[in-house]
């Protein structure tokens, strides 16, 4: 997974690219340290350039939502494909994000 | 090694006997790669004198390797490991002699590469557009088949090592440490898929090198545990049209209807 941070004020753009699985972990923690000093922003994390997404990407999405929370921030999920959409409601992910198409 | 037609339970069509499967081999490949190759009933040869028959690629993990070894007519890519073919499994070989496609890397390849996607382009290639309607379905199953088969199979992440906000630093950092042991980065993650000629179906397999589990037991369980553990699995089960283990669990088949 490669990912790309901008800040756009009162939100904070993440493009994120490839695919969000269980050998995303180290990418993943760069993504939220480079995050950690965000506080009280609208994250959205822009999932049009996901390939897929497993089991192991959504517990990632769960702690950074978990992470952000604790600094102010929320986060919305952008722009999946419709496979990573599924995924998300087949998990009921979807009951616990914003989800935006 | 002699294949015999055996009636198949799974509905799948019968193999023909003594099919012959060549190993290509780019860089004429190292030691007792003969020897290796003739125990599993396979003959080398160099790239383009290949003669007849199905043809497995084996060589380095590199990715335009790979690719070229899913891609008709060949019928997949083996990894060579620091010991050669070792560890291959038969089962993987007799899907390749039944005209099956194979994958078969070891866990540290599989998991740098991208090896869902690689093992989707090739079985998009291969399957007519009738049949093509359950890829989808493939694609959530099999990442999760091989998420499971490299972190709690080969490397042995216990299932309570899971991915949450407590967990996380401690996951990664056994995930780093199993993922730098040479035994357990060197265990096999191979794939296979079956296209009946006749049903349906699309059967898949992913099988791991590690301590086995019981998937029956884990199915059975899955009701009232799903947020906590075998999340992947209980996917699995939902979605695929038959799922059972082989091997003591180290091998979960999956069919596709």
């Amino acid at each position: 997974m490669q990912f790309r941070v901008k800040d756009e004020g009162a939100s904070v753009h993440v493009s994120l690219e490839g695919q969000l699985n269980f050998a995303a972990n180290e990418d993943f923690q760069g993504l939220l340290s480079q995050l950690g000093d965000k506080k009280n922003k609208k994250i959205v994390l822009d999932m049009g350039g996901l390939s897929h997404i497993d089991s192991v990407g959504l517990g990632l999405l769960y702690i950074a939502r978990e992470d952000m929370a604790e600094a102010g921030s929320t986060i919305v999920l952008a722009n999946p494909r419709d496979n990573v959409l599924r995924m998300l409601q087949l998990t009921e992910a979807h009951k616990t994000f914003e989800i935006q198409r | 090694m002699a294949v015999t037609a055996l009636p198949d339970p799974q509905g799948i069509a019968p193999c023909q006997p003594d099919q012959p499967l060549t190993l290509v081999v780019a860089d004429g490949g190292a030691g007792d790669l003969v020897g290796q190759a003739a125990r599993h009933g396979m003959c080398l040869a160099m790239p383009g004198e290949q003669r007849g028959g199905g043809f497995l690629s084996a060589g380095e993990a590199v990715e335009t390797q790979i690719i070229r070894g899913l891609s008709s007519p060949g019928v997949g890519f083996v990894e060579l490991s620091s010991r050669g073919l070792a560890d291959l499994g038969a089962e993987s070989l007799q899907v390749a002699r039944q005209g099956g496609l194979v994958l078969s890397l070891t866990t540290r390849a599989a998991f740098s590469h991208n090896t869902l996607g690689l093992m989707m382009n090739a079985l998009r290639e291969r399957l007519p557009p009738s049949k093509q309607d359950c890829l989808d379905l493939v694609e959530i199953c099999l990442g999760e088949a091989i998420s499971n088969a490299v972190m709690h199979g080969n490397l042995e992440v216990p299932g309570f090592l899971r991915v949450d906000v407590k967990g996380f630093a401690r996951f990664r950092q056994v995930m780093q440490e199993r993922l730098q042991d040479a035994v357990l980065a060197e265990r096999r993650i191979e794939i296979t898929a079956r296209f009946p000629a006749t049903e349906n179906s699309l059967v898949i397999a992913v099988s791991d090198q590690g301590k086995g589990f019981d998937l029956e037991s884990h199915l059975g369980k899955m009701v009232d545990a799903e947020a906590k553990s075998g999340r992947g699995l209980a996917l699995i089960a939902q979605l695929c049209a038959g799922l059972h283990g082989e091997d003591e669990g180290r091998r979960l088949v999956m069919t596709f209807s």
